[in-house]
């Protein structure tokens, strides 16, 4: 546990985070490629048709993941402010403020996929249901956040107003999660569940699995691209930013 | 195995095809949003820093580096 500060303070310093992160971009872009493409062409050429859906059902293998990093996002989010609320770190602000307009993208996919996966299904576009009406919160929490970033001339004013914001949004979180069990309405129940086994057919749920650690580690590669593209403008009056000029 | 029998039912998947392709495609440009754009602002930041560095140069040709 010695190590533990050493570290804690090396990465919270934005100078060694963009030279460390700097090393993990190709790598991250290589392996979020290949899986994105293998689970793609899996699951839409190569898993077996549903039984009652069709083909439509294909759209889980962007509706599911995207949801995934949706809701996973909004913790990172959180933490990050949390994280520059309470120990004053400047990254933990940056990254939380990178990691809102991610958020927000993946969050609107997944509603558009679900209203495109919905007509076909149920008839119809759009509903009011639980779990439906919980992710559009979810996706103007995103906005909200990314609002109030741009709402002040203040930096640290922005960081403190969105950070408090993100984590009173976390009482949405668990309200999604548990949505479709509370309210048993139009959305079907999760697909996996940590307890028990997946409610999918194995030759299904494979390409399905590729395609979220996919999404995981292109999540973690735009994020980074993102938090990298704030330090450069956070701290673009510093001394390592002028050297990175010079050098080119 | 594949699990259409010709290319044009790929396209159409039974009638599902738009739906299908349409939710793909929309991920896809989101997707390429999500890379380009911190890639775009990390290069426009250090473009003009150093068009500022360039100017501070040019002005002061002795000034250190």
């Amino acid at each position: 546990m010695a190590s533990f500060p050493q570290w804690f303070h090396r990465l919270g310093s934005p100078k060694s985070f963009y030279q460390v992160t700097g090393r993990w971009l190709p790598w991250l872009a290589v392996t979020s490629l290949i899986l994105l493409v293998v689970g793609t062409v899996w699951g839409l050429g190569f898993a077996p048709q549903d039984a009652k859906q069709g083909n439509s059902y294909r759209i889980i293998y962007i509706h599911v993941p995207a949801s995934f990093l949706a809701l996973a996002g909004y913790y990172v989010m959180a933490v990050a402010g949390a994280v520059g609320l309470i120990w004053r770190m400047k990254l933990a602000h940056m990254v939380m403020k990178s990691a809102a307009p991610i958020g927000a993208a993946l969050t609107f996919v997944a509603l558009f996929t679900g209203a495109l996966w919905g007509k076909p299904t149920w008839g119809t576009y759009w509903v009011w249901d639980a779990r439906i009406t919980s992710m559009l919160v979810l996706f103007f929490l995103y906005l909200g956040v990314l609002a109030l970033q741009h709402a002040y001339t203040n930096g640290d004013a922005a960081n403190k107003a969105s950070a408090v914001l993100a984590l009173v949004g976390t009482v949405n979180i668990p309200i999604i999660y548990k949505s479709v069990d509370w309210w048993y309405t139009l959305h079907q129940p999760a697909t996996i569940k940590l307890t028990g086994a997946p409610s999918m057919h194995p030759d299904m749920f494979q390409p399905l699995l590729v395609m979220i650690v996919g999404f995981y580690c292109f999540y973690a590669l735009v994020l980074i691209l993102a938090t990298r593209a704030e330090i450069l403008y956070r701290e673009r009056r510093t001394s390592w930013v002028r050297a990175l000029i010079i050098r080119e | 195995m594949f699990q259409f029998a010709s290319f044009s039912d790929f396209i159409t998947m039974a009638g599902h095809g738009p739906y299908v392709w349409v939710c793909y495609l929309v991920t896809l440009m989101v997707m390429i949003w999500l890379v380009w754009s911190p890639l775009l602002r990390a290069r426009a930041t250090l473009r003009t820093l150093a068009a500022e560095e360039r100017r501070r140069l040019a002005a002061n040709p002795d000034a250190v580096r």
